[in-house]
């Protein structure tokens, strides 16, 4: 592997979605984003539901995931995730309205009751594609 | 004795069972290998998580997570069966049936008490026939097998396990080795075996996992986020593992049948040349003593 790499892995029950030499990894931490550069100490986080983001060179990428644990070491970053999509995957349309619905649900709820909770969950989601969607400009 | 037409007739019919079973064999040929992809694509997942969950538990202190609590009274039990919703795969549901009932009937006899949970309609009608009732039923799920499906009975398993009072949960479905390969087998999915620490260096502290992380949230957080999570990983192999081996099946008995059929249709048809020439033979020697008759 070439010096001063990473080697990032996304990894999904269905298959293996990203295996790369990046320079750089950016992921929703559970307390907040966090980047990850090569020579970082070993590090396992769980993932929050929101964008992870990539270098290589020049290119940068965008994937949504959500949730999930990274394990981050020196010289690779490991990635477990129920769900991730490319930005090519990512039906902004759907996304949309998705969110929509969403936030008309947690409308009319109380903050602390299961559905509010649910709808919340299913924001976070509809914008983390969004964002990803719109951060490699397909949308 | 059968007349020509009779054996013409029964080839028929054979070649036309053999073109079914043929086309059988083929189409569970090509879902195997399909269903063998799918196996493969979990693998990496389901590995790096069970790396993540044994040395997680290693490292956490305290009071063992509600899902690693094996400190139970063992007496009311929940078993998961996995078996097809369709036939003609040979001994496939057969066996698995069999094992069902051998581990619900020992356990009965120690005054035990036990639900199923079944998947699949032959497992069902098998287990229904011998007076078993399902506390689930999934049926028709074949062909639309995923991760959520395993995720729903991978909760509905856990509930079992930590709000309904049953001490364990068992699986019992059929491992996909290979496609000339698949054996059932009975697994306890709960109460988590406790990690084995798989190495320990010269100064007696555990190595496993190799590395000593900073946990996010913490280790705690982390294991009881990941637990669940691992259960359905376990459900979803299971699950995986039952599709690929009933097309493995149904590709081994659809073989033997079509390989059957080929050497019944060499022996009717073997049979009925016998007749035919036999038929000749006479004819030519009614011809010919028929001329005789004239001639003399």
């Amino acid at each position: 592997m070439a010096e001063g790499k990473l080697l990032l892995e996304v990894v999904t029950p269905y298959r293996r979605l990203v295996s790369a030499e990046v320079d750089e990894v950016t992921a929703p931490g559970f307390r907040g984003e966090f980047g990850a550069l090569p020579g970082h100490t070993p590090y396992l986080c769980q993932l929050a539901i929101g964008v992870l983001s990539y270098r290589a060179g020049s290119a940068r990428y965008f994937l949504s995931i959500m949730g999930g644990y990274a394990e981050v070491g020196p010289e690779r970053v490991t990635l477990l995730t129920e769900v991730a999509e490319r930005a090519e995957d990512i039906v902004a349309e759907r996304a949309r309205s998705a969110r929509r619905r969403a936030e008309e649900r947690m409308a009319g709820r109380a903050q602390e009751s299961v559905d509010f909770e649910r709808a919340a969950a299913a924001l976070r989601r509809a914008l983390a594609r969004l964002d990803v969607a719109r951060q490699s400009g397909v949308s | 004795m059968p007349s020509l037409r009779d054996y013409r007739r029964r080839i028929r019919s054979v070649k036309n069972t053999q073109q079914i079973t043929r086309a059988m064999k083929l189409v569970a040929a090509s879902k195997v290998r399909r269903a063998q992809e799918r196996i493969e694509g979990l693998r990496p997942y389901s590995g790096k998580m069970e790396e993540l969950v044994n040395s997680l538990a290693l490292r956490a202190e305290g009071t063992p997570h509600p899902l690693l609590n094996d400190d139970l009274k063992d007496d009311k039990i929940l078993l998961l069966v996995v078996t097809s919703d369709k036939g003609l795969c040979g001994g496939y549901n057969a066996a698995i049936g069999r094992l069902a009932l051998q581990f619900l009937r020992r356990r009965e006899e120690q005054g035990k008490r036990t639900e199923v949970i079944i998947v699949g309609r032959k497992g069902r009608a098998f287990l229904a026939r011998r007076g078993y009732a399902f506390k689930r039923e999934f049926t028709e799920v074949y062909g639309k097998i995923d991760y959520r499906l395993a995720r729903e009975i991978a909760l509905l398993l856990m509930k079992g396990f930590l709000e309904e009072g049953f001490d364990e949960v068992h699986i019992l479905t059929t491992e996909f080795f290979s496609i000339l390969r698949q054996a059932p087998r009975l697994s306890r999915l709960l109460p988590l075996a406790p990690p084995v620490p798989d190495a320990v260096d010269p100064h007696g502290e555990p190595v496993a996992g190799g590395v000593d992380y900073i946990y996010e949230p913490s280790v705690m957080g982390v294991l009881s986020d990941i637990l669940p999570r691992h259960i359905t990983v376990q459900v979803y192999r299971a699950l995986l593992d039952a599709e690929a081996s009933e097309f493995g099946a149904r590709m081994r008995a659809m073989d033997s049948a079509t390989s059957n059929a080929a050497e019944m249709i060499r022996a009717l048809t073997l049979r009925m040349n016998r007749v035919r020439q036999a038929s000749i033979t006479k004819e030519i020697l009614e011809v010919v003593s028929g001329a005789d008759a004239l001639k003399g």
